[in-house]
């Protein structure tokens, strides 16, 4: 199958695909966690995370993008786990697979990097959409889901279509206002 | 600056006329500030485009991490923490070591059983005391064919070649081909360019295709994903039951189905209706 396909196929969230992730790729990043001081459990919890990100990151990616799905699934994994260790603060331990971290058959690091500006991003972005009232995130959700305007108007008790414009574009104001005050413009 | 973000605005959702838009295109070519407002609002607009999709896969993963998890439980050898695991208290401690199963798993275990028989008792409780005993009725598969009657779909292009696909689904759902339709949708899901309406759409293709137990399972999961459709779900939910009216029970149901719409829906009428149609 080929990079763009996983890609698509990522995108969707296919279940398919997934599952024969969680069956082929799974099995490396447990048998690295287990050598670098982490458990079954754990390699799933950060498996999930990567999977995540790899999601974020796909809707991102055009068609010309290189992206090795698999080999960087694993590395976004092992650097998930690097991260946790170093938040509670196990320095020692994160020093000694910080060698691993760039051992690897090919440098995934500048798409590492981008994997994680995109998921911060994501995040930024829902943060600050959550900070809209009610109302705004409503009729915003109602554009995004596609609702006929006649329904949308008619629900959030509007007068017109012209109406409802002027309310979306008076939220998308507000949401690039609390966006540029999160400091969007250095992701 | 309020006046230029407007035109920005107006500029993305493709509501100036040919002279004002050319005018915005020639500010933009002038003013990299300007270019700038205007690519944060396209990145605020796709991140609003793609939530919906990245919902669904986001919800894909959830479901197919919980079913891979609790599957490789049961085969794989759970690795027992070392003493000095830097996460011991973090879940990896919890596991029993002799029988590999996590002390966290059987508690959702439990928690799962308890709600489901919790959800069903309730269920039929609420469909004894809130709908009533079933009167004999019409066959469910007339009111069916008297009350399915989906309006005509359409789908707002966004200039992608993969679109297309929307249309031509659309195309078909229209021209009651829907059999088609759920062909095409296919096709426009492993594309990745499903919208929730495109979804729903979906859905109600699949129970006129006769495909009611899936297009029931994607009404459901709908419901979950976005709330919006919610009562235009259960609608279909309960017309996938009267489609299969032949089989004992599809009845209530369907009853319950319908006795779950919102009294501001647009289906509350119809559902009233339809449930004094199915019994009291």
């Amino acid at each position: 199958m080929s990079e763009r396909n996983k890609i698509t196929l990522l995108r969707a969230g296919d279940p398919t695909y997934l599952r024969s992730l969680y069956k082929d790729v799974l099995p490396t990043v447990i048998s690295w966690m287990i050598r670098n001081n982490g458990g079954q459990d754990d390699a799933y919890d950060v498996f999930q995370d990567a999977l995540e990100a790899m999601i974020h990151k796909a809707y991102q990616s055009e068609p010309g993008d290189e992206i090795r799905v698999e080999g960087l699934l694993v590395q976004i994994a092992k650097n998930k786990w690097i991260d946790k260790l170093r938040r509670k603060k196990y320095d020692d331990k994160v020093r000694s697979i910080e060698v691993d971290r760039y051992d690897s058959e090919y440098s995934t690091e500048p798409d590492i990097i981008a994997v994680e500006e995109e998921q911060q991003k994501q995040d930024l972005l829902a943060t600050t959409l959550a900070k809209l009232s009610d109302k705004c995130q409503q009729l915003l959700k109602m554009i995004m889901a596609e609702r006929p305007t006649e329904e949308i108007v008619k629900s959030l008790d509007m007068s017109n279509a012209n109406t409802m414009y002027r309310r979306k574009h008076a939220c998308m104001k507000s949401w690039k206002t609390y966006i540029d005050d999160s400091g969007y413009k250095q992701l | 600056m309020s006046t230029e973000q407007d035109k920005l605005l107006a500029y993305l959702d493709n509501r100036l006329s040919d002279a004002e838009k050319i005018e915005v295109e020639n500010a933009l070519a002038k003013d990299p500030a300007l270019a700038t407002e205007l690519a944060t609002y396209q990145s605020m607009n796709e991140f609003l485009s793609d939530q919906n999709a990245k919902e669904v896969a986001l919800r894909n993963l959830k479901n197919i991490h919980a079913e891979m998890t609790s599957a490789g439980k049961s085969h794989v050898t759970v690795a027992v923490p070392e003493k000095n695991h830097p996460l011991a208290n973090e879940g990896a401690d919890n596991v029993d070591s002799s029988s590999g199963i996590s002390i966290k798993s059987i508690l959702k275990l439990i928690a799962l059983v308890i709600g489901t028989t919790l959800f069903f008792y309730l269920g039929y409780q609420f469909i004894n005391k809130g709908v009533g005993q079933v009167k004999p009725s019409e066959a469910p598969e007339l009111l069916y064919a008297s009350n399915f009657d989906p309006d005509d779909i359409s789908f707002a292009t966004r200039g992608e070649a993969a679109v297309d696909l929307l249309a031509d689904a659309a195309q078909a759902f229209n021209a009651k081909d829907y059999r088609g339709a759920v062909e095409i949708f296919d096709k426009a899901i492993s594309a990745g360019v499903m919208t929730p309406r495109a979804t729903y759409s979906y859905a109600i293709a699949l129970i006129a295709a006769d495909q009611t137990e899936q297009g029931r399972l994607v009404l459901e999961e709908l419901t979950t994903t976005h709330p919006i459709y919610k009562d235009d779900a259960l609608w279909y939910i309960a017309m996938s039951h009267l489609a299969e009216g032949q089989k004992e029970g599809d009845n209530l149901a369907a009853r319950s189905a319908l006795a779950k719409i919102s009294k501001t829906s647009k289906w509350y009428k119809q559902a009233f209706a339809l449930l004094d149609d199915l019994g009291e």
